[in-house]
């Protein structure tokens, strides 16, 4: 056979495979229903919705929308308004919650619903089998604490359905804040099929839902389709038909596809909120939410120099937020000194002055007077991050401000991905980053869910800010039924934590920056759960 | 050549043992573990506990290395712990879409990169020789990660020709094959005029001119077969490159590829998912530089495959 | 037939002369000497340090007090251009000199010796060779960034923090450099190899064989220089391809420390704001381009110069 043919004979192989990949991309890929069908709207998901079951995970950006809780809540009116639960009653010590479940409502494949599905969806969350990172906010529950860490049986759990539509949550100590977090957790949950498909059960085609939408199809990594379910209590009242719910990794690529008209709404990459506000079609489909998440920076209090106090003032003093969220970052984030975001109960206004503002003078005076006398002295210190673009263009700007304000050397560490929660945990830094969104609008969240020594492993506690009178303040405001008395507990506990104790830095609230098709009516969900049921689209 | 074939096919068992043993030593050795995700808040110390009993993380290395070659005996790739999907459907459903964008990549790559060199090396220092040169270059040095903004810029945006993003009908497949492909292109056109350039000054070449066999069919038939020969041996390398290459691309253009989840995987730590991305490219590569070896040593006749 | 080789420094001589006569080649070999004396002397060049951040004119454009602009923090962009040559410089140069050496010599001896050492040889490359590189260098930079940088006081050994040490020192360049070092030999080794074998076979090879050489005067004389013609254009190739690899770990996380400026680091940074500020990838795009093509250029001339076959 001569080179000629063989040549040719490997162009025809090469051919062959070609048309073996054209049909390989031709196979199985026919896209959702075309413009004459339902209602539709095309949503942006920076990944998977890896785990959809509400029990084993944190409700993501779109988890709400498969499930129902007992209550929901309004973030603009700050209201809170009944769901899975019609009714409800507090008894006099503010320890038991009866709730009404809301009668003649059946899940998505037909099984009439009742309370005992709320038990189970309670029951699962802390449950040793599920592993749920959510699980410690259930801990102000009868004996929850007791069934997570596996020493009494999961019935144990103070919740129980007394009857099929009464259900009845006993606490250990009386929370003002217990209601409002059940709009995030604690959903009904279908026990006959979670227990049968095991952690396959929120597939497809084996999903059964009470809330809004259902999962009708999914290819993973590209497309979620949500569709409405016609079961849902109020399923009149929810106009869009169809979602899919497209997986675009680059935050850059959704905003093209946004501009090409591929997705009715996205977020805006920070690099392009300039050219967005320019663009006279752009900067009318813009809008900015502030989010509820708290940005800020731990001290490693365990070692020096930042076992000093005078030092964590300094470096605080030293950091210039409102040029960093104006100048640097530009994405509508609300510098702040102090933790608790705007809008929760626990929210100190920064007219009251609590925290640590700008000022190099003072700060240079506090380094001096700590020992280091324009830095000079000042040992090398590291700083590190979770590594992402933003978290590094933050993270180099204090690197420049302390340097700049303070004459001190300073390293950066960006750690990529898994490995950062540990290094930290284990007091590798000096000063590291951190963010907490708030689950519920209520402090508690954040001071008893970072701050106080209890949730803090032996290891933490060697080298995070934590003090007897700020858990002490903290457990009073838990259970304090009296909100002034709530807010000025907080206000103290700032105090300590930012300002005399100078546990940490706060730095800024990030903002929610969007465009939307003005076909779209997105409203706001609170927190930072997407709530599509109370979306519509006008043609 | 048959043996030649079998041999090399069990030659694989060695090869994914050894590798299977690198990656499972070094990706043990990383700081960190599974279950603390991205976030910043790790789970209570009691649920990891649970939970790396429940996966056996607590035995000893040889011990879960040992578990797992088991496992992969019977062509079970384990559970992701982030994501609690099983591994072969990740691969299932990443691997067809990567294969095929990797192989349409190589068929732009070829398609460009071969008749370039050529014309280049046959106007020697001529003005079509640098500009090919040069579009080569450019090729090289704009490294996908600018090119595919710019692709989407003109061609979705402003042209509106083509969809920005995803993967299923061929519209969406242009641009991605494209950007994959004008690297190794530009590689294959530099290759192809070197080795060309070489071998248009052999005797053989210059004896056929004097016994006036037509240029056109010394170009081709005598010169291309024998300057392709060093072409082919990077196709193999090329078209692996291609394929683990994409990542950028599959995450630019959001093709749910296998790309992403290597990275994604090494992480958050996801060791199986780590597992089962290296051995399933390993595979596929060891397979792809058989066909490679094969066709170079079908083309060239002096080599002997032994 | 044999052809006629001259000795080596003749050759070398040779060669350079031919070079200087090619005008692009000569450009090219001028302005890597010019990368090369600003990589060196950056610090003296350039009008502000890299890190020197002006938080009142971030993204500013191009003119006035900052010739080609600021970036996102107010950083003068020239001066981070210049100091950037030396990262980017010395990732593409010194990681395609370590992977060619070792690359070259192993599959050269192996091609050439052949029989059982060679199959020896081939298969450690092989299985090398199956571990898909890409995967290989992340995994090895994540091992070498988060086991070696990320300590501070856990104490691992006066080696290992030394190494550390030195690599927090180069801005995070050496363990990059290592790790392409260790990932990128293979696939050359696997190229030369190749060729040596298919040159094993040629006349003038057989013929020198024949008239009694020794093995590695076959190997210098005959075979490496006719490697040298593809090998080159594959090194000046290879160097904007570590240049792209030092770009994608930066990408993801595991490049060069910031605030250490790379060109690849520049550019992904750049390419996030390309449609609002162009100059932010441009210049480091043009710096890149430049480079690349000069070391382009360099190596197809001295591709040109080195092919024994010219010499008549």
């Amino acid at each position: 056979m001569n080179t000629k043919r063989k040549l040719l004979m490997l162009s025809i192989v090469a051919v062959l495979i070609i048309a073996g990949a054209s049909q390989a991309l031709a196979a199985g890929r026919s896209e959702p229903a075309a413009a004459a069908g339902p209602v539709t709207m095309n949503y942006h998901i920076p990944g998977d919705p890896t785990i959809i079951d509400p029990s084993a995970n944190w409700i993501g950006e779109v988890g709400a929308n498969f499930f129902t809780p007992l209550i929901g809540f309004d973030a603009n009116a700050n209201e809170i308004y009944p769901r899975g639960a019609t009714s409800w009653t507090v008894s006099d010590d503010g320890t038991v919650w009866t709730f009404d479940i809301r009668r003649d409502w059946l899940w998505s494949d037909g099984t009439p619903l009742t309370a005992a599905d709320y038990e189970y969806g309670f029951q699962a969350i802390v449950d040793p089998e599920t592993a749920s990172p959510t699980a410690f906010r259930l801990s102000v529950i009868e004996n929850a604490q007791a069934v997570t860490n596996g020493s009494m049986p999961v019935d144990q759990l103070g919740v129980r359905a007394l009857d099929d539509h009464t259900l009845q949550i006993t606490l250990e100590a009386p929370a003002s804040w217990f209601l409002v977090s059940l709009s995030s957790i604690g959903y009904a949950l279908p026990r006959w099929v979670r227990e049968e498909y095991g952690t396959e059960w929120t597939n497809p085609e084996t999903i059964v839902v009470n809330g809004p939408y259902t999962l009708a199809s999914r290819r993973v990594d590209d497309v979620y389709v949500l569709e409405k379910n016609p079961n849902y209590y109020d399923a009149d009242n929810v106009q869009i038909e169809r979602i899919n719910l497209i997986v675009v990794p680059q935050q850059s690529t959704a905003m093209a596809m946004y501009e090409n008209g591929e997705l009715d709404t996205v977020m805006v990459p920070i690099e392009d909120l300039d050219r967005v506000q320019r663009d006279p079609v752009l900067s009318q489909e813009f809008t900015s939410f502030p989010r509820l998440i708290s940005q800020f920076y731990w001290f490693n209090v365990g070692r020096a120099p930042f076992d000093d106090v005078l030092v964590r003032r300094a470096f605080a003093a030293a950091v210039d937020k409102d040029t960093l969220v104006s100048r640097i970052t530009r994405g509508g984030e609300v510098a702040t000194d102090t933790i608790a975001p705007p809008g929760v109960v626990g929210y100190v206004d920064p007219s009251l002055g609590v925290g640590i503002s700008y000022d190099p003078a003072q700060a240079r005076a506090w380094l001096a007077e700590a020992g280091y006398p324009g830095g000079q002295g000042f040992p090398a210190v590291t700083v590190g991050f979770n590594f992402n673009e933003f978290n590094a263009s933050v993270a180099q700007a204090l690197q420049s401000m302390w340097q700049t304000n303070l004459g001190v050397e300073v390293t950066l560490s960006g750690v990529e991905g898994g490995a950062y929660g540990s290094l930290t945990s284990g007091g590798e830094f000096n000063i590291y980053r951190w963010g907490w969104g708030m689950a519920y609008p209520d402090a508690n969240y954040i001071h008893e869910g970072i701050f106080h020594s209890k949730v803090m492993s032996e290891t933490e506690r060697t080298h995070r800010y934590h003090s007897d009178e700020f858990d002490r303040l903290i457990d009073e405001a838990a259970t304090a039924t009296d909100q002034a008395q709530r807010e000025a507990l907080y206000l103290q506990a700032e105090r300590l934590l930012v300002e005399e104790d100078m546990g940490i830095i706060p730095m800024f609230f990030p903002a929610d920056n969007r465009v939307t098709k003005p076909y779209l009516n997105r409203v706001q969900g609170p927190l930072m759960v997407q709530e599509f049921w109370n979306w519509t689209i006008t043609q | 050549m048959l043996s030649f074939i079998f041999r090399r096919i069990l030659w694989l068992i060695p090869v994914l043992l050894v590798i299977s043993m690198i990656t499972f030593a070094l990706m043990l050795s990383v700081p960190g573990n599974p279950f603390e995700g991205t976030g910043e808040r790790p789970l209570p110390p009691e649920t990891v506990a649970r939970l790396r009993a429940h996966y056996g993380l607590d035995d000893s290395i040889p011990v879960q290395y040992l578990r797992y070659m088991q496992n992969l005996l019977r062509g079970d790739l384990g559970p992701s712990y982030a994501t609690r999907r099983s591994v072969n459907d990740m691969v299932a459903a990443g691997l067809p879409i990567s294969a095929t964008l990797g192989m349409l990549g190589l068929v732009v790559a070829l398609s460009i990169g071969i008749p370039l060199g050529v014309a280049s090396a046959l106007n020697q220092n001529r003005a079509i020789d640098h500009f090919a040169m040069f579009f080569a270059m450019a090729g090289v040095s704009v490294p996908a990660m600018t090119s595919a903004p710019l692709f989407i810029w003109i061609f979705s945006i402003n042209l509106g020709w083509l969809p920005v993003a995803r993967w299923g009908t061929w519209q969406q497949a242009v641009m991605p094959a494209i950007i994959l492909g004008i690297g190794p292109a530009a590689v294959l056109a530099r290759l192809t005029r070197a080795s060309m350039l070489q071998v248009i000054r052999e005797d053989y070449i210059r004896t056929a001119r004097a016994k006036g066999v037509p240029e056109r069919r010394i170009t081709i038939q005598h010169a291309l077969k024998n300057a392709l020969i060093p072409v082919i041996t990077v196709l193999g390398p090329l078209f692996a490159s291609m394929v683990t290459g994409a990542v950028v691309v599959e995450r630019i253009f959001a093709i749910p590829g296998m790309g992403g989840y290597f990275v994604g995987g090494v992480s958050s730590r996801d060791y199986p998912v780590i597992m089962g991305m290296v051995l399933v490219y390993t595979f596929f590569l060891v397979l792809s530089n058989l066909a490679v070896d094969l066709a170079y040593a079908w083309v060239d006749p002096r080599i002997r495959l032994e | 037939m044999a052809k006629i080789v001259k000795p080596a420094d003749s050759l070398w001589k040779d060669a350079f002369r031919r070079l200087l006569k090619n005008k692009v080649a000569v450009a090219g070999g001028v302005i890597i000497i010019v990368l090369t004396f600003i990589a060196v002397f950056a610090p003296l060049i350039a009008p502000y340090h890299f890190a020197e951040a002006n938080f009142e004119e971030t993204f500013s454009a191009p003119g006035g007090r900052y010739l080609l602009g600021t970036d996102f923090l107010g950083r003068d962009m020239l001066s981070r251009l210049l100091y950037g040559t030396r990262i980017s410089l010395t990732v593409g140069t010194l990681g395609a000199i370590f992977a060619f050496t070792i690359g070259v010599l192993y599959g050269t001896l192996s091609g050439y010796v052949g029989g059982k050492v060679d199959n020896v040889m081939m298969r450690i490359v092989d299985v090398l060779y199956a571990f898909p590189s890409l995967l290989f260098i992340i995994l090895l930079m994540v091992v070498f960034k988060t086991s070696f940088s990320a300590g501070v006081e856990i104490v691992r050994g006066p080696i290992v923090m030394a190494i550390a040490t030195l690599d927090r020192f180069l801005g995070g360049m050496l363990f990059i450099l290592i790790g392409i070092s260790l990932t990128s030999w293979i696939g050359i080794a696997r190229l030369s190899r190749g060729m040596a074998l298919s040159l094993r076979e040629m006349e003038f090879v057989q013929a020198a064989k024949a008239l009694g050489a020794g093995h590695f005067r076959i190997i210098v004389r005959y075979l490496a220089p006719n490697l040298v013609g593809p090998l080159i254009v594959n090194i000046t190739l290879s160097i904007p391809g570590f240049i792209a690899t030092e770009a994608f770990l930066s990408f993801i996380g595991l490049g060069v420390d910031p605030p250490t400026p790379s060109w690849g680091a520049m550019i992904q940074d750049g390419v996030r704001a390309m449609r609002g500020h162009p100059h932010l990838a441009i210049y480091p795009g043009i710096a890149l381009a430049l480079a690349m093509l000069s070391f382009a250029f360099l190596g197809d001339g001295l591709r040109d110069a080195l092919d024994p076959r010219l010499k008549q």
